[in-house]
This record gives structure tokens, C-alpha cells and sequence, in this order.
């Protein structure tokens, strides 16, 4: 019985991780390579998490019919956040407070998209009252919830098509000239500034996609999305700052971690631990626990 | 010379306010003065570290909270000590707990710094929230101090913090701190021990922010962990010098002041859920668009040209 409790634990630590690594994803994507830090998806996740509720609740459309419609809203929002908001700071050197005007920015609209929630929704739990919610699969004694193996499922999909567009692709090729040096890749014809905006467009909507399995399997109010967000940069600092395979992999690790807490020990310490955890990776070795290269 | 100036007007703005006291008694206006002073404090702080070195925190409300626990804590057992030197002692306890806290944080710099300071205000939270020793979620009520030597007092202590940050960073040890800032590089290669620096900075940064938050605990006569230790403190002690402007001192004491007094009339005035949110977001998305330094260093600037202008027209 102790077993089974444990290895249920441990599927639902995956499952939670894997929201966290699909936003470890979207900073990664646009940190690791192009130096753009961003404050905001956790606050993107959960407007898209509202909206998927808006619509089911209206209309009564499924969630995942709506990421359909989601996700270009979320990538040209993405894309027109960068081309207007971020410009002026692409151009300055780390030394000169890149990341912090970055962070500065960034915060200031999730805050914009936070207030905006309140005002709409207002500070209530809300929840998307799917009829799989609480659909199980069950194999012997451990059951899965159906959400879960499909955030797990998404993030895989997720991760192999962004290693192809990144391999293979001529966008992808000229996103990598672009984090390799800036100069060079604008000398042979790149538009730096387009290659970005796409970019923070791509990872605004695989925020979309976290906001939407997080609606799925908690309850939402506005104000969780600054604690997503800084989650979802704890597992791009576990992960190596910003190697996609290692950021995946942290963010599963967070999501363990949490739940293994709230099994052997007091729930409402689980982010206590998590950063404790952070604190003591930060001594031993600053660099992450799956470095790139 | 320039200090004495800062100096006699510190001592002019105390005059002023005792006479305002005199005419007004204390009421909601010397109020609501003694609360932004309390953030001044903690701005001042934070500014030390935010400002002159280069790391962000989004964690001072950790020194914060501690300041006022050791405050509230020894009145919540009963024991009868002097609160004003409980005061100090909760700065001086704070400037500990940032040494020794300072040792894995500072290892990394930029956003994992903040991310880790974040880290530290929850655990910090978490800890206070769940021990029934630190009297849990319930709080601590203390007596209410004479507010007509309490508000005198805390202007007179935020003037003192004021000048001495001044002081500070036209000393060696400032001019260090801005080296280690602009280029780590060559202060290294100056001697100067980077760790250090930024460990010093750390530290006082610690001390100011836990005088302020031993202030609030005699100005509100009650501590709790969501008004102490919450984000939110952290959010506004940290807004306050980036508005006003990183690195300056007058910048960020007008950022601290602009920011408590929307807030409070975004909470008094806009009775939508959410307002002051809204308005602190696009205050701070201006600010960055407009002048990437904040509002007074910008204004300077604006200044500069004004009178370059008009010297070119003559």
C-alpha cells in the first residue's frame, strides 16, 4: 500500500512538472538563445487559462478546441509585445542593465495583464469544469488522470517540433546565426528584430499551452502568475539556463519535488523546500544541475 | 561642502515638519507621512543594493519582517524591554541574517540572484507561517507607542538614513560599489574583492530595510506574516527607487513617495478590483519606455538640454 501511494505521488509530481517545463521551455527558448529575459509568461499562461475558461463557460467550447484560436492570439501578442516593448533594449549589452530594463518591462505588463484579470474575473478560485477532469486511467492499483499523461504527451511534442524547426528549418537556422552573433547574422541579411519577435511570439504561445493544462488540473486566480513564472525560471536555473533538454528535465523535477513534499511532509511548505533545494544548488554548483555543453 | 548643504536642508525639512506637527495635531496626514517614511527607509535600503550594485531583489521584504519579528517577537512572550532598542536590535539582526544569507545568494548574479531572493522571501514566509513559536498566521498585537514621539522620530530617522546614504556612496566603499557595478572586470583587476563589495552592500542594504520594518511594527502596533514578510512589501519597496530613478539617492526617495501615494489613492479613489495594480504596471512601463534610468535621473537629463538649448540660442 506504502509502495503505491509512492509511485502515485511520483506520476502526479511528472504531470505537475510538465507544466512547469513547458514554461521553463518558453524562457529558455527566448533566454538561452537570444538573450531576451522575460517576466511575463507566467501572467500570458493564466490570461490564457481565463480565456479558455470564457469560452467554455459562454460558449461551451472544449478547451483544447480553443488553444486552436489561442495560439495565433497569444503568438501576435507575443510578437507585437517585442517589436513595440522590448526594441529599444535589444540593442544594449548585459553590462549596461539589459536584463534588468528586460525584467523591468516585462513585470510591468504582467502586472497590466494581472489588474486586467482582477477587474474581469475578479480574485475569485475559478475553475473549467471539463468532463475528463477527473478521468483516470488505471494500471493494478495506480491511477493517472487522463490531463496529465497529455501535458506530459504535449511537452514531448512540444520539445521535437522545436528541435526541428531549430535543426532543420531556414527560420530556425537563422534564429540560431542570430544567438550565435548578432552582427554576422544582420551582415548576411537576417532581420534580427523580426527573428526575435517570432521567436517570444513561439514562447508566448507555448505559455498558452501551460496555462491551458493548469487551468485543467487546478484552480486559477490572477494572482498565481507571477508564481508560475518565477517556477518556471527555477527550472531554467536547474536546468542549465536555457539548454532546452536540461530545462525540461528540471522542470519535471520541480513538479516531483513539490509533490514529494506534500506526501512525506506538510503541503504548505512545498515552495519552502523547492527553494531551499535552489539555495543549496546555488552553492554547490552555481552553473545548474544540467549545464549545457 | 555638499554634504553640509544635505545636512542643513535635512535639518530645515525636520524644522518644517515639527512646526506642521504643531499646527496640525497628529492626524491622518502625519499618518500617512510616517507610512511613506517607512518605505523611504526601506527604499533607501534596497536602492543600496538594487541601485549602486547592479542586483535586483525581489526578496527585502525577508529583512523586512525580520526587523519587525524581533520587535514583536520578545512583546509576544511578555518580556518587558525597551521597544526603540528592540528596533535597533532587529536591524542588527537583520544585517546578520544577510551575512550569513549573503554567502549562496551572491554567488550568482542578474536574474538567478532574483529569482533565488524571491525563493528566500517564500521560505522565509512558509517557515514564519507554519510554526506556532513564531505565533503562525495569528500575528502578534503590541501596544500602540505615543505617536506624538513616534512620528516625530521615524521623520527624524528617515532625514538621518537619507544623509548617511549620501554619505555613504561619496566614500570609498560607494565608489567601489559603482565600479563593481559598471565593470566587474576592471575592479577586479584594481584589487577590489567582488564578493565583498557586494556582501557589504548586502548588508547595510539589510540594516536600513530592518530598521524600517522594526518602525512599521511600532507604527501599525501588530505584526503578521502576509503584512510583513508578503510580496507585496517586497513589490513596493523595490518599485520605489525604480521608478525614481536606480542609483540616486533623491531618485529613489521621490520614487518611494510617488509610489505609496498613487497606490493609496489608486486603493482610496479607483474602487475596482485590481486598480492600483494596473496603475503601478503602467507607471513602471512608462518610466522604462520613456527614461530607461526612472524619473529624476531622466528629469536631470531633460534639464541638461533645456539649458544647452537655450544657451545655443544666446
Amino acid at each position: 500500500m506504502e509502495l503505491t501511494g509512492l509511485i502515485q505521488t511520483i506520476f502526479g509530481g511528472i504531470g505537475v512538472g510538465s507544466i512547469y517545463a513547458l514554461l521553463g521551455l518558453a524562457f529558455a527558448l527566448v533566454f538561452g538563445r537570444l538573450k531576451i529575459c522575460s517576466y511575463m509568461h507566467g501572467d500570458l499562461a493564466i490570461l490564457a487559462a481565463y480565456m479558455g475558461f470564457f469560452l467554455f463557460n459562454t460558449l461551451g467550447v472544449d478547451p483544447f478546441l480553443s488553444l486552436i484560436v489561442l495560439l495565433p492570439i497569444f503568438f501576435f501578442l507575443g510578437y507585437y509585445i517585442q517589436t513595440i516593448f522590448m526594441k529599444p533594449f535589444m540593442s544594449m549589452e548585459v553590462w549596461q542593465g539589459r536584463y534588468q530594463a528586460q525584467i523591468m518591462v516585462t513585470w510591468g505588463i504582467g502586472m497590466c495583464i494581472m489588474a486586467a484579470e482582477f477587474m474581469i474575473w475578479s480574485g475569485t478560485y475559478r475553475i473549467i469544469s471539463v468532463p475528463y477532469r477527473n478521468t483516470t486511467l488505471a494500471f493494478a492499483n495506480i491511477t493517472i488522470p487522463i490531463v496529465h499523461i497529455l501535458s506530459v504527451a504535449s511537452l514531448v511534442v512540444i520539445y521535437t517540433v522545436l528541435n526541428y524547426v531549430l535543426k532543420k528549418t531556414d527560420l530556425g537556422i537563422s534564429f540560431r546565426a542570430c544567438s550565435v552573433d548578432r552582427v554576422t547574422a544582420m551582415l548576411t541579411g537576417i532581420n534580427y528584430q523580426r527573428i526575435c519577435a517570432i521567436a517570444f511570439g513561439i514562447s508566448s504561445s507555448i505559455a498558452v499551452v501551460a496555462g491551458t493544462f493548469y487551468a485543467l488540473t487546478n484552480q486559477i486566480t490572477p494572482a498565481i502568475g507571477l508564481e508560475l513564472t518565477f517556477k518556471g525560471w527555477v527550472a531554467v536555473i536547474i536546468g542549465g539556463m536555457g539548454s532546452l533538454g536540461g530545462v525540461i528535465l528540471a522542470g519535471l523535477l520541480v513538479g516531483l519535488v513539490e509533490s514529494l513534499t506534500s506526501y512525506f511532509w506538510i503541503p504548505a511548505l512545498k515552495e519552502a523546500v523547492l527553494f531551499v533545494g535552489l539555495l543549496i544548488l546555488l552553492i554547490t554548483r552555481p552553473g545548474g544541475l544540467f549545464k549545457s555543453r | 561642502m555638499n554634504l553640509k548643504k544635505w545636512i542643513l536642508s535635512g535639518i530645515f525639512a525636520f524644522i518644517l515638519y515639527l512646526v506642521f506637527l504643531s499646527i496640525t495635531d497628529a492626524g491622518f496626514t502625519a499618518n500617512f507621512i510616517a507610512y511613506i517614511c517607512l518605505f523611504v527607509i526601506a527604499g533607501q535600503g534596497w536602492n543600496l543594493l538594487g541601485g549602486y550594485i547592479g542586483e535586483i531583489s525581489f526578496g527585502h521584504a525577508v529583512f523586512f519582517g525580520i526587523g519587525a519579528y524581533t520587535v514583536g517577537l520578545p512583546v509576544g512572550y511578555g518580556l518587558d524591554i525597551n521597544l526603540l532598542l528592540l528596533v535597533f536590535c532587529g536591524a542588527i539582526v537583520a544585517g546578520l541574517f544577510a551575512l550569513i544569507i549573503s554567502y549562496p545568494l551572491l554567488r550568482v548574479q542578474g536574474f538567478p540572484f532574483l529569482v533565488g531572493t524571491y525563493g528566500l522571501g517564500i521560505v522565509v514566509k512558509s517557515i514564519v507561517v507554519v510554526s506556532p513559536a513564531l505565533f503562525a498566521t495569528r500575528g502578534i498585537f503590541l501596544k500602540s507607542y505615543d505617536k506624538e514621539i513616534l512620528y516625530p522620530l521615524i521623520v527624524a530617522i528617515t532625514i538621518a538614513v537619507i544623509i548617511f546614504v549620501k554619505w555613504l556612496v561619496e566614500q570609498d566603499i560607494g565608489l567601489k560599489f559603482k565600479a563593481v557595478r559598471d565593470v566587474p572586470v576592471a575592479a577586479r583587476m584594481i584589487g577590489i574583492n567582488i564578493y565583498k563589495t557586494k556582501a557589504t552592500a548586502l548588508v547595510i542594504s539589510a540594516v536600513l530595510t530592518g530598521l524600517a520594518g522594526g518602525l512599521f511594527a511600532l507604527y501599525g502596533s501588530f505584526v503578521n506574516p502576509s503584512a510583513c514578510f508578503g510580496e507585496n512589501t517586497s513589490i513596493f519597496i523595490l518599485l520605489g527607487p525604480y521608478i525614481g530613478g536606480i542609483g540616486t539617492v533623491l531618485g529613489s526617495l521621490f520614487g518611494s513617495t510617488i509610489v505609496i501615494i498613487l497606490q493609496e489613492l489608486a486603493r482610496s479613489l479607483i474602487k475596482v478590483n485590481g486598480g492600483h495594480y494596473m496603475l503601478m504596471g503602467l507607471l513602471l512601463i512608462t518610466v522604462m519606455m520613456v527614461s530607461k534610468e526612472g524619473i529624476y535621473p531622466g528629469l536631470v537629463k531633460l534639464m541638461g538640454k533645456v539649458k544647452k538649448a537655450g544657451a545655443k540660442r544666446e
